[in-house]
């Protein structure tokens, strides 16, 4: 049955070679683009370990020479818990997923050659368990008792215990199975293990140590300082400019130079991924209105082209379904002869991406996904151009032209 | 002849305006999209000082970790010095001016009540700075040198800080309150933004830059807060000052210039042989790793213009070829629809060559209405992009050289476009066209 069609699009080859080329050219870019799509929303999507939707974060920096960070910290921690919303506040110099914070290498002794893991470490206060929504494994939060004020910076205390995340404690200690109770050193300050937190993200959204946490109690010396504060559900974005406003004018040895929710904060710190994201998104869009045209286009030049052809079909007897179905047929041969150069176009593509840039292989899958969006584009974009033909009236045959 | 082309051209559009409309819309959508790319492409990956980039040097020592590499490639050194090799380089002989620097975090207290306090970034540097970098001022000017060690408390403001503190007036030789400190204001900058932020591209690429600028010399004298970043290692106690300054911390960015470009082979050497020697003093664990670059290689050095950007260029140069391929396909169809027409032109006596030229002039129209349409569409997408995208607010914008490239990438795409087609209808004959009718 194909062999009539391949005659008739022999008439047109100009036509018929462009709208493939742009097939299998849109085929290409899209199966691409859709794979960094997805991988990009992949990493968006990791779970934080955090109820990232319910926090704000606020930092400041005391700048006169009276400031008293002991003393703020002590009164802003008071005066957050007690307003209407707020769950449960802490301090934290610094705060997760910000692309801001501390990192360094722990290791399981004292000794300089053993093999250290990295994570960020966090200065923090007890209810941080509760304000970051995190889960312990096992083990508990540290007690207020166990927080270490530093007072004189040249002469700061190291804490003495620490929660930390599952990840990091796997990296530190490969053998052990049970983490609380083991004790591991910054240089000589051993640190004791009361809590393991099932998941937690850092500061770093790209840093391949994400996983590795560490949590310790301890308010530091200052003049900058921070607060991570868990509200009600849904009540962040109304209650960030009522946090930033009492921080202000509670104190005026220090400014609030800060103040965002942690959605915000995650938000910026994947928004070049996001971007990517959109752009891609725009780009398999057009792509699919311009090739759709370019189908459109072809079919409803080869209907105008061949009235005279359906007529005299429909009047030696092809119903309406023949015509329809003719088309269909032509279509599709035109899209599936796209697909094939487009499916290795792929390839190609993928081949150059991933070897120049530093993308990953395409996942095989991909290739079906696009290959059936080609069918089914095709497959709209006839329908009008082909029920025109179909409409075609028999008398038409009978006409000169 | 040209105008009767012209005309001709009009009057074909008009004859059939949805297709017309199509393919311009076609052409617009593919430049627009490319356009927009590369317009980001090539903003980042623009020269930010192009009298200069090549004797500007950035300066890394490797004083790293001896059990680990600064980075998985052993050959990359970190891109920041300890405090020790950023006061032992400035002494370093070789280049006309250097610049040591970090940022800070100061706080600007009004003297004026009504005013409120201001937290501001701080670029803590040597006097060269401002003449290394081209640096445009309004009022007064640079530090002089001998600050650079006695660290008078001076401040070089931004034209902002100015306008914001001293009503925009001339406010050298006034001073301000800086933190618990009073600085003499020694000079007032124009806006100065050059993109990417090359000197400092620790904090992202295209990082806000600072709103004062103060001796580099004052942290010798006590605790400075500090932005940026810091890296250290091995087991030391940095809680004092001078144990930090003292300590293998990286965070002191170095810059050096020269009088020409190839005096940087002399200085590496003394660089080495400065490594050589701090390495008797149980210093430099690592074998020796220094590096000079000028501003392109510092750039390159930093995959600043980032992969993203360049496989957006790619694809959207994909989507601009599967746009001419439709519009190829559209005149193609337009032009045989015209057979008749062209067929009495030539019956008439019209040569190839004037139906040649007749079309191509028509298909140069559209792309010439693609590309203006193509340079809004793009003028409209990078103002999405400064809005939507965090980062991108001072990078983006179009300037003549674009969109004479749009323009260009229009008019020769839709030539292109339009050739084949031409060269079809070229090829009627005459003859069958004026038969059946």
């Amino acid at each position: 049955m194909f062999r009539p069609i391949l005659s008739a699009m022999s008439r047109n080859k100009t036509g018929a070679t462009l709208v493939a080329m742009q097939i299998a050219i849109a085929l290409a870019v899209i199966v691409n683009a859709l794979f960094i799509v997805q991988q990009r929303n992949a990493l968006i999507q990791r779970d934080t370990g955090m109820a990232v939707d319910e926090i704000i974060a606020v930092r400041s920096f005391g700048f006169a020479e009276n400031y008293d960070q002991q003393g703020a910290v002590d009164d802003d921690l008071l005066m957050l818990r007690n307003m209407p919303g707020v769950v449960s506040a802490d301090y934290s110099r610094s705060i997760p997923l910000s692309g801001s914070g501390s990192a360094t290498s722990f290791r399981p002794d004292t000794s300089e050659d053993s093999e250290s893991a990295q994570a960020n470490y966090y200065f923090t206060t007890p209810d941080i368990v509760q304000t970051l929504g995190i889960e312990l494994a096992a083990g508990r939060s540290f007690r207020p008792d166990e927080m270490i004020r530093v007072t004189d910076p040249d002469n700061p205390d190291y804490p003495k215990v620490a929660i930390a995340t599952r990840a990091f404690l796997a990296d530190l200690f490969p053998d052990a199975t049970e983490y609380v109770g083991k004790t591991f050193y910054s240089g000589q300050n051993g640190v004791e293990v009361v809590g393991v937190i099932e998941q937690m993200h850092g500061s770093w959204v790209t840093w391949d140590e994400l996983n590795n946490v560490v949590l310790m109690p301890l308010i530091d010396a200052g003049p900058v300082s921070g607060y991570l504060i868990r509200t009600e559900q849904g009540a962040a974005e109304r209650l960030l400019p009522e946090v930033e406003e009492a921080l202000g004018a509670s104190n005026r040895t220090r400014l609030i130079n800060f103040a965002q929710t942690m959605k915000d904060i995650a938000d910026r710190s994947y928004s070049r991924d996001r971007g990517m994201i959109v752009a891609l998104s725009i780009v398999i869009a057009l792509l699919v209105i311009v090739t759709a045209l370019g189908i459109v286009g072809l079919a409803a030049f080869n209907v105008r082209a061949r009235t005279k052809q359906i007529g005299t079909r429909r009047a030696v007897g092809a119903t309406r379904g023949d015509i329809l179905q003719y088309f269909f047929a032509e279509n599709w041969l035109l899209t599936t002869g796209g697909i094939v150069v487009g499916v290795v176009l792929t390839y190609v593509l993928n081949y150059y991406l991933a070897t120049l840039y530093s993308l990953s292989r395409l996942d095989n899958l991909y290739v079906p996904v696009g290959i059936f969006i080609m069918w089914g584009l095709g497959f709209l974009a006839v329908l009008g151009p082909a029920r025109r033909a179909s409409l075609i009236s028999p008398a038409v045959a009978t006409r000169t032209v | 002849m040209f105008g009767y082309n012209l005309r001709l051209a009009v009057a074909s559009l008009k004859r059939s305006p949805v297709l017309s409309a199509l393919t311009v819309g076609l052409i617009a959508l593919g430049v627009g999209m490319s356009m927009v790319t590369l317009t980001i492409y090539s903003a980042m990956s623009g020269d930010p000082i192009p009298a200069k980039s090549d004797v500007l040097f950035a300066v890394q020592v490797d004083s790293w970790d001896p059990r680990t590499p600064w980075d998985d490639d052993p050959s990359v050194a970190p891109p920041q010095l300890t405090y020790i090799d950023a006061m032992n380089l400035r002494d370093l002989p070789g280049p006309v001016r250097r610049a040591a620097m970090f940022k800070g975090v100061y706080t600007i207290i009004p003297d004026s009540p009504e005013l409120k306090p201001d937290l501001v970034g701080a670029r803590m540097t040597d006097g060269d700075f401002f003449d290394m970098f081209n640096v445009p001022f309004i009022y007064g000017g640079r530090w002089s040198a001998d600050i650079d060690d006695t660290a008078e408390r001076v401040v070089v403001l931004t034209r902002r800080i100015n306008e914001k503190f001293f009503g925009g007036a001339n406010s050298v030789g006034e001073t301000l309150q800086l933190g618990t400190e009073r600085f003499r204001v020694a000079g007032v900058i124009d806006d100065w933004e050059p993109t990417p932020t090359f000197y400092d591209l620790n904090n992202g690429y295209f990082d806000d830059t600072q709103d004062v600028f103060m001796p580099f010399s004052m942290l010798q004298f006590g605790s400075l807060s500090r932005g940026g970043n810091t890296n250290c290692w091995g087991q030391e106690d940095t809680s004092k000052w001078e144990d930090f300054l003292n300590s293998n911390c990286l965070w002191i960015q170095f810059w050096v210039e020269f009088d020409r470009a190839r005096d940087r082979d002399a200085y590496l050497r003394e660089l080495d042989a400065y490594t050589v020697a701090q390495k008797e003093l149980g210093r430099m664990p690592r074998p020796l790793n220094n590096h000079v670059m000028n501003v392109r290689e510092w750039l390159a050095h930093h995959e600043v213009v980032g992969e993203d950007n360049t496989v957006l260029v790619g694809l959207s140069f994909l989507f601009l070829a599967v746009c001419l391929f439709n519009a190829v396909g559209i005149l193609l169809a337009r032009f045989m629809g015209k057979s008749t027409t062209i067929g009495v032109r030539r019956a008439l006596g019209a040569s190839r060559g004037a139906i040649f030229r007749q079309h191509i002039v028509e298909v140069g129209l559209i792309g010439a209405a693609g590309g203006v349409l193509g340079l809004a569409l793009s003028a409209l997408g990078l103002f999405a992009v400064r809005k939507l995208q965090h980062g991108y607010e001072h990078l983006v914008n179009l300037d003549a050289g674009l969109i004479a490239s749009a323009i260009g990438i229009a008019v020769v795409s839709s030539i292109v476009a339009g050739l084949y087609p031409t060269w079809r209808v070229c090829q009627l004959p005459p003859a069958t066209y004026l038969k059946a009718q």
